[in-house]
C-alpha cells in the first residue's frame, strides 16, 4: 500500500515554486494544473510543466499532477504529462466509477510501457461523488488514495464552512471508510487559513484520529505540522516494537494470543503495531533517530 | 516553414521565469532574438541557443523574439518560447503538446 502524509499544492504556471518544491519537506509535490492556474495560463502552465518533469528530478518528492477534469481541458492535460511519467495523476471532481474508465483509457494510450504504471487519486468535490465513493476507490487498481475537496464539496451541498469543520464530519467518515474498504489510503482536505497554525495542529490531529493518512497543504508552512501530525508518535513506535518483538517469540512458541503489560495482545492489537512500523519504513522514520 | 500571424506573449518577470514576445519579422531575415538577462554575462549565449533552437525545431522562420530572463532553466525557457509561438498562430509539432 502507498503511503504519505503532506500533499503540497505547487502551481504548474511557476517556474520558481516547481523548482523549490521538492525541498520543501513534502512526501508529495501536487503539481497543479486545475485551480492553481489561471484560466488564461492553462496552455503555458501544461508546457512548462511537460518541459520541466523532462527536465528536474523532484525526488526525494513523489511527483503527482492534478490535471483539469475531462470536460474542460483535462485530455489535452493528459496527452501531454502522461508521457512524463509522474508517479501519479489527481483526477478532480469525480462523481463516477466511468470517468476513472475514461482516464484509464486515455492514460493507456500514452503511457510509456517501460516506466512504472501511473497512479491515480480521484478528489471527491461533490455530493454526488461522495454518494458513489467506494465504486469510484475500488474501480482501478491504479488508485491509491482518494482525497475530499472540502471546499467544493461544502458548496455542493449548500452548506458553510466552521473553525471546527463539523460540517465535514459525515463526507469524512465516508472518505476514510470507503478507502478502507478498497484497500487504499484517504487524504484529508486543506486548511484554507494558512495563518492559523493552531487551527491547522487541530484539524489535522482530528483528521489523523478518524483515519486519514495525511493532508493536502497549501502553502510550504504547513508541511512541517502534517508530516508530524501523521507519523507515528515516539511512544507509539515504541510500543509497535514492544508488540512485534513479543509476538515474534510467541510466535516461535505457537502460544497465541498473549498478553503484554497486562493487555491482551490479538490480532488486531498485532496489525496495528505491523502498521504503525510500515509507516516508520515508508516515512525513513528509523533514519531521523525517533524509534 | 512557418510563421507567426500575430504578436503574442508567455511567461512573466518573475524570478526564474523568462519572459517571451514573438512577432512576424521581416520577410528573408530569418530568426532575430533580443535578449536582457540577470545573467547575460554567464548563460546569456545558452539561452540565445536554447530559443534558437526551439524555434528552429518548430520550422518557424522570419520571426522576432524579444527575451527578458529572470533566470530561468532551459526548459522554462523552451516551455515559455513554444507558448508564445503557439499564441501567435504557429501550429506547434505534435510531439511537444
Amino acid at each position: 500500500m502507498d503511503v504519505f502524509r503532506s500533499c503540497l499544492a505547487v502551481p504548474g504556471n511557476n517556474p520558481a515554486m516547481l523548482l523549490k518544491s521538492s525541498s520543501l519537506g513534502a512526501d508529495v509535490s501536487m503539481l497543479d494544473l486545475e485551480d492553481g492556474v489561471a484560466p488564461t495560463e492553462k496552455d503555458a502552465a501544461r508546457l512548462l510543466l511537460k518541459h520541466t518533469l523532462k527536465t528536474l528530478d523532484f525526488s526525494p518528492s513523489k511527483v503527482f499532477v492534478r490535471i483539469n477534469s475531462l470536460d474542460t481541458l483535462g485530455k489535452e492535460d493528459l496527452k501531454a504529462i502522461v508521457p512524463c511519467s509522474p508517479y501519479a495523476i489527481i483526477i478532480p471532481k469525480v462523481e463516477t466509477a466511468e470517468q476513472i474508465a475514461q482516464v484509464v483509457e486515455i492514460v493507456e494510450r500514452y503511457e510509456p510501457k517501460d516506466k512504472p504504471q501511473i497512479r491515480f487519486m480521484p478528489v471527491i468535490e461533490t455530493a454526488r461523488g461522495l454518494a458513489n465513493v467506494f465504486s469510484v476507490a475500488d474501480s482501478s487498481k491504479r488508485i491509491v488514495a482518494i482525497s475530499l475537496g472540502g471546499e467544493d464539496f461544502l458548496a455542493s451541498i449548500g452548506s458553510k464552512r466552521s473553525r471546527e469543520r463539523k460540517e465535514l464530519f459525515f463526507a469524512r467518515s465516508m472518505m476514510v471508510t470507503a478507502a478502507a474498504a478498497a484497500g487504499i489510503i484517504a487524504i484529508d482536505t486543506p486548511v484554507i487559513d494558512v495563518d492559523d497554525q493552531q487551527g491547522l495542529v487541530e484539524d489535522a490531529t482530528f483528521s489523523a484520529e478518524m483515519g486519514f493518512t495525511g493532508k493536502i497543504c497549501i502553502n510550504p508552512r504547513q508541511v512541517g505540522t502534517v508530516n508530524r501530525i501523521f507519523s507515528p508518535s515516539a511512544t507509539e513506535i515504541k510500543w509497535a516494537k514492544r508488540i512485534i518483538k513479543a509476538m515474534r517469540e510467541h510466535e516461535e512458541n505457537n502460544s497465541g494470543v498473549f498478553s503484554l503489560d497486562g493487555k491482551m495482545v490479538d490480532l488486531p492489537i498485532a496489525l496495528q503495531a505491523e502498521k504503525i512500523m510500515y509507516l516508520v519504513r515508508n516515512y525513513g522514520l528509523d533514519r531521523e533517530g525517533l524509534s | 516553414m512557418k510563421k507567426p500571424v500575430s504578436t503574442a506573449q508567455a511567461g512573466t518577470l518573475e524570478s526564474n521565469d523568462i519572459s517571451i514576445i514573438v512577432s512576424p519579422g521581416e520577410p528573408g531575415k530569418g530568426i532575430v532574438i533580443e535578449l536582457e538577462s540577470v545573467v547575460f554575462d554567464q548563460f546569456g549565449q545558452l539561452i540565445f541557443e536554447e530559443i534558437r533552437k526551439t524555434v528552429e525545431d518548430q520550422g518557424v522562420t522570419d520571426v522576432y523574439i524579444k527575451a527578458n530572463d529572470r533566470g530561468a532553466l532551459n526548459c522554462t525557457v523552451a516551455a515559455r518560447t513554444l507558448t508564445a509561438l503557439a499564441r501567435a498562430g504557429v501550429a506547434l509539432k505534435e510531439e511537444v503538446l
